[in-house]
């Protein structure tokens, strides 16, 4: 019962809604279209009409045609009237309704003169201001006009003297109504048009202006940023911000007609053109913080940070680069003021250290000194040394203004496996300290070509460090191997691992993993320089919770180029962990 | 020299025609004004009233005449009424005054009714005549009218119709019509004659009026009416731009030229009619006018480019002030009644890339607008020049600014 109460009650309101829509849609057809033309489609339509009608007056003068002249001028004038009136009358102001009299008045005016010449076929005049009308004044206006035109057509051939019926009698209402039909159709057609267009008008607009506004948003944020931003597109063009054309302004020199000179990150390198950033970026290359000195050393110079990235549009296409600089000068002078300073501050620390050295030397050779003081004098003279070892480590990855550290190495042709098992058996007792078991199992026979101190020292520092960062009770695993061209050394520990941030800043300068543990945070760069000193590489591989390798590669015999390393490769070939670093991610942080 | 009335009426009625028929379509063509409209009104009123006294020479009765003559007294009356709003006076009074007099000048005839005669209630039209020909002197002496010298012949015209119809009505009354001197100098030849001179007259001097209104190059283009927003044509500003580079070089100051351009101007003006065109038109002009610089000089090129010669550091600044300009001329647009958003295209160029000649920086905005508006939407190009000004800019970043800076 309810649902067919429900389905009536809809039909009634379907039917209410069709009623009304029906309704609108004739209100919306009787309503004469309004775009503030009608002034002028007045005008021209009067204006049409009176050059006819003038016309035909100069033709009745000249041609004396027989007819009621009297009838016939009055039409004349007041068409003429008429036009006059319609020039001057802001129709524009007025109800869109009232133009309509000046029409049906013109239909008066035409009534006169074909009265006063039945045969002139002046009737066809009419054309003139039902078209107008079914044209201006809508529905209303064209059955309004035809209705007009009949009766009074009508009219005129009853009242007339009309010499006889004909077909052209009956072929001029049917004329007026067909051009009035298309008329009115033609103009609703176009009205339609005309609103279609208007509402798009006013979406076209308002999107545009959202866009401006966001344009504007962008343009500002941009604009205000402090650092460069360049957006190079798919097809080459470049959009720069504010802050990179201040950059580009403060990179010139002080003519502001070339830019300063370009340097590598060691501010001593002059950069290739082929390797600018930008040119990089040009090329599709997609790249971290690569930092370019600009300016030659010992004059007033910049450093920039610039990172370049690819940009996709909505379908995952490619939209071009973004290149992003950052002006690091401070940051940059910072750091090397810290090394000036460290590297000053050791070297006058090393002086009265060498001299305190000496003098425990001399104390500890003396006879007859009691046992106690001699075990005293070693702990100090054992700190001692120590102490020049750090103070020497320091000095050496400080020893430049360049980022990297200038190592002498002396490469021999040195058996690589006694030199690691040497190296475990020294730290074996701190590794006994921990309870951290160290494996030599795998330390083949291998011979490398190396500096034999130098390499000891990398060896020590690496299973030091496993030692030092390892877990608790763990193990501590070395691996020696190699072929004709390449031999490695692998140091590979159980501890905590690194994250990734880490691993890629494990080889700068004064990083250090853990504030937990002591040391000077240079190990691990000094370990870098030694390796690549002899042509090699190192390289680094962990996971978090699980453990952290070394690898270090190094020439087996002398005269031999290493080819390209694959970090993942070679640590996947030494069985060592997953995530791959490279000791070379930084090298330029 | 023999000319029967007939012949004289004819000849007379085609001079009238031709003018008015031509000064009709141009007012309507070239420039829709209220003064131009009235002017129109009084050629049209003089074309009915010549067909009104041909019908009466070819033998019409005292409507006729009754008809020439009203019709005659609102030509002259229409010439009045349209300097009065030329000067921009109230002319509601007026049309009652004419109105009046086309009713006394009406009724006279028609009160002699068809007895009356060729000279019927003539007097009372001549009176009616010499009172507004002389107000219409008035006026051309003094507001806007008389700042013009033009209008000193149009002053003459109606002075000497004054003068004429007062004579005539004096004449008629003192002599009489069939006096050899009245027939002499005041019947209808003599009329005629005096008609067509002043008809040609005032149809001069009004054209030459309305065209100094309405511009002489049309009005859809981007050229104001009378050129009272003060914007420069083309020669005028090419050499105010030639100066002021010479003056900025000197000094090392930056310029700048923005050029604009709505060439979807003539089709708005097709589809929604020259009086839409023209309102687009001067919407644009404002904008331009009110968004920039007070000293900036904004010139035309007497069709479809406005330019804007402002100074500007860099690209990035002028950049800056054609956004402005763009936002501005949008809104100004979208106001519009009646009228689509045409296509606006922007261009600049800064002297720091084109150096300081006022040809080379005025075309290469040019073409930077003509490629802003060929891509659709209202935004701004910066002109780049093909030769850099900084080496190696290949391979460095470009100065410049984010979004609109744009460098192949």
């Amino acid at each position: 019962m309810g649902n067919v109460g429900t389905r009536s009650a809809r039909r009634g309101e379907d039917r209410s809604g069709r009623r009304s829509t029906l309704w609108r849609s004739l209100i919306g057809e009787l309503t004469p279209y309004r775009d503030g033309t009608s002034a002028r489609v007045a005008v021209l339509q009067q204006l049409m009409l009176g050059l006819v009608v003038l016309a035909v007056a100069a033709f009745a003068i000249i041609a004396a045609i027989p007819g009621d002249l009297t009838l016939f001028f009055t039409g004349v004038g007041v068409v003429f009237v008429l036009t006059i009136v319609t020039l001057l009358v802001p129709w524009n102001a007025l109800s869109p309704w009232a133009v309509g009299i000046v029409p049906v008045l013109d239909i008066v005016a035409i009534l006169l003169m074909r009265a006063a010449f039945p045969e002139s076929g002046l009737a066809l005049l009419w054309l003139f201001p039902v078209m107008w009308m079914s044209g201006a004044l809508g529905l209303v206006g064209y059955i309004a006009a035809n209705l007009f035109i009949w009766v009074s057509y009508g009219w005129v051939i009853a009242v007339g003297q009309e010499s006889a019926f004909s077909f052209a009698l009956l072929l001029l209402p049917i004329v007026v109504l067909a051009v009035s039909t298309g008329a009115y159709l033609s103009v609703r057609r176009f009205a339609a048009q005309r609103k279609l267009l208007d509402k798009q008008a006013l979406v076209l607009g308002q999107s545009l202006e959202r866009t401006q506004h966001q344009e504007q948003l962008v343009t500002q944020v941009l604009d205000s940023v402090d650092f460069g931003v360049i957006r190079i597109s798919a097809d080459g063009v470049t959009i720069t911000n504010e802050a990179q054309a201040r950059m580009q302004h403060a990179l010139m020199t002080a003519d502001g007609q070339n830019r300063l000179p370009a340097f590598d990150a060691d501010g001593q390198t002059p950069l290739d053109p082929e390797r600018m950033p930008v040119a990089r970026a040009r090329r599709g290359e997609v790249f971290d913080n690569q930092i370019v000195w600009f300016g030659s050393p010992d004059t007033t110079r910049r450093a920039l940070s610039v990172t370049a990235r690819r940009l996709r549009d909505t379908q995952g296409g490619d939209a071009g680069v973004v290149v992003i600089s950052r002006d690091v000068t401070a940051e940059r002078t910072a750091l090397f003021a810290r090394d000036n300073v460290v590297a000053s501050v050791s070297h006058e620390l090393r002086a009265p250290l060498t001299a305190i050295v000496g003098y425990l030397d001399l104390a500890l050779e003396t006879d007859g000194i009691p046992e106690k003081v001699r075990g005293d004098l070693d702990v100090a003279m054992h700190n001692a040394e120590r102490m020049i070892q750090i103070i020497s480590d320091i000095l050496s990855a400080t020893s430049s203004s360049k980022s990297t550290v200038d190592v002498t190495v002396s490469p021999e042709n040195v058996d690589l496996q006694r030199l690691v098992i040497e190296s475990a058996a020294a730290w074996q007792p701190t590794a006994l300290e921990r309870r951290i078991t160290i494996f030599t199992d795998d330390v083949q026979p291998t011979h490398a070509y190396v500096d034999p101190a130098r390499m000891r020292q990398v060896a020590d520092n690496l299973i030091s460090n496993a030692i030092k960062y390892g877990r608790e009770g763990g193990s501590v695993q070395l691996a020696v191997y190699g072929d004709a061209v390449a031999s490695y050394v692998l140091v590979r520990d159980d501890g905590i691992g690194l994250s990734p941030d880490d691993q890629n800043r494990l080889f700068r300068r004064f990083f250090r993993a853990s504030t937990d543990v002591g040391g000077t945070g240079l190990g691990l760069a000094i370990c870098r320089d030694i390796v690549r000193a002899h042509g090699g590489e190192i390289i680094v591989g962990s996971e978090q919770g699980v453990g952290t390798a070394f690898l270090v590669r190094v020439p087996a015999q002398v005269d031999v180029t290493l080819p390209p390393i694959d970090p993942e490769e070679a640590l996947s070939i030494s069985g060592a962990i997953t995530t791959a670093g490279r000791s070379d991610m930084e090298a330029t942080g | 020299m023999t000319l029967d009335l007939f012949s004289v009426n004819v000849m007379t009625a085609a001079v009238v025609l031709i003018v008015g028929v031509i000064y009709v379509s141009e007012t309507l063509i070239r420039r829709d004004e209220v003064s131009g409209r009235h002017w129109s009104g009084a050629f049209l009123a003089g074309i009915l009233t010549t067909i009104a006294y041909v019908v009466w020479s070819a033998g019409g009765g005292w409507a006729a005449i009754a008809a020439g003559n009203a019709a005659f007294v609102a030509a002259t009356g229409f010439i009045w009424i349209g300097c009065r709003s030329y000067n921009g006076n109230r002319t509601g009074w007026a049309y009652a005054t004419v109105g009046a007099g086309m009713v006394i000048a009406f009724v006279a005839v028609a009160a002699a009714g068809p007895d009356g005669g060729d000279w019927a209630g003539v007097v009372w039209m001549y009176a009616v005549l010499t009172v507004l020909a002389s107000l219409g002197v008035w006026e051309t002496a003094r507001g806007r009218l008389a700042q013009t010298r033009t209008t000193i012949a149009l002053g003459v015209v109606l002075g000497v119709e004054a003068v004429y119809t007062a004579a005539r009505a004096i004449a008629f009354l003192m002599l009489g019509p069939d006096d050899s001197t009245f027939e002499m100098w005041f019947a209808s030849i003599p009329a005629s004659f005096v008609t067509i001179a002043l008809v040609i007259t005032a149809a001069i001097v009004t054209s030459i009026l309305r065209a100094g209104r309405a511009g002489m190059r049309g009005y859809t283009n981007l050229v104001a009416a009378d050129g009272a927003d003060r914007i420069l044509t083309e020669p005028q500003f090419r050499a105010t731009v030639t100066d002021v580079l010479e003056r900025a070089a000197e000094k090392g100051i930056g310029i700048g030229v923005i050029a604009m351009r709505i060439d979807d101007l003539p089709f708005i003006a097709k589809a929604f009619g020259n009086e839409v065109g023209r309102h687009v038109a001067v919407a644009a002009r404002d904008a331009v006018r009110r968004t920039v610089e007070p000293l900036a000089i904004i010139g035309d090129d007497g069709a479809t480019v406005l330019w804007v010669c402002d100074t500007a550091w860099d690209a990035t600044e002028a950049r800056r002030q054609a956004t402005r300009l763009a936002t501005a001329v949008f809104e100004a647009l979208r106001a519009v009644p009646d009228a689509v958003v045409p296509v606006v295209g922007i261009g600049v160029a800064v002297a720091q890339d084109f150096g300081y000649s006022a040809g080379d920086l005025i075309d290469a905005a040019d073409a930077a607008s003509v490629r802003s508006a060929k891509t659709g939407d209202i935004s701004v190009l910066i002109a780049e020049p093909s030769h850099p000004a900084l080496p190696e800019s290949h391979a460095t970043p470009v100065a410049g600014s984010w979004p609109c800076r744009l460098s192949p």
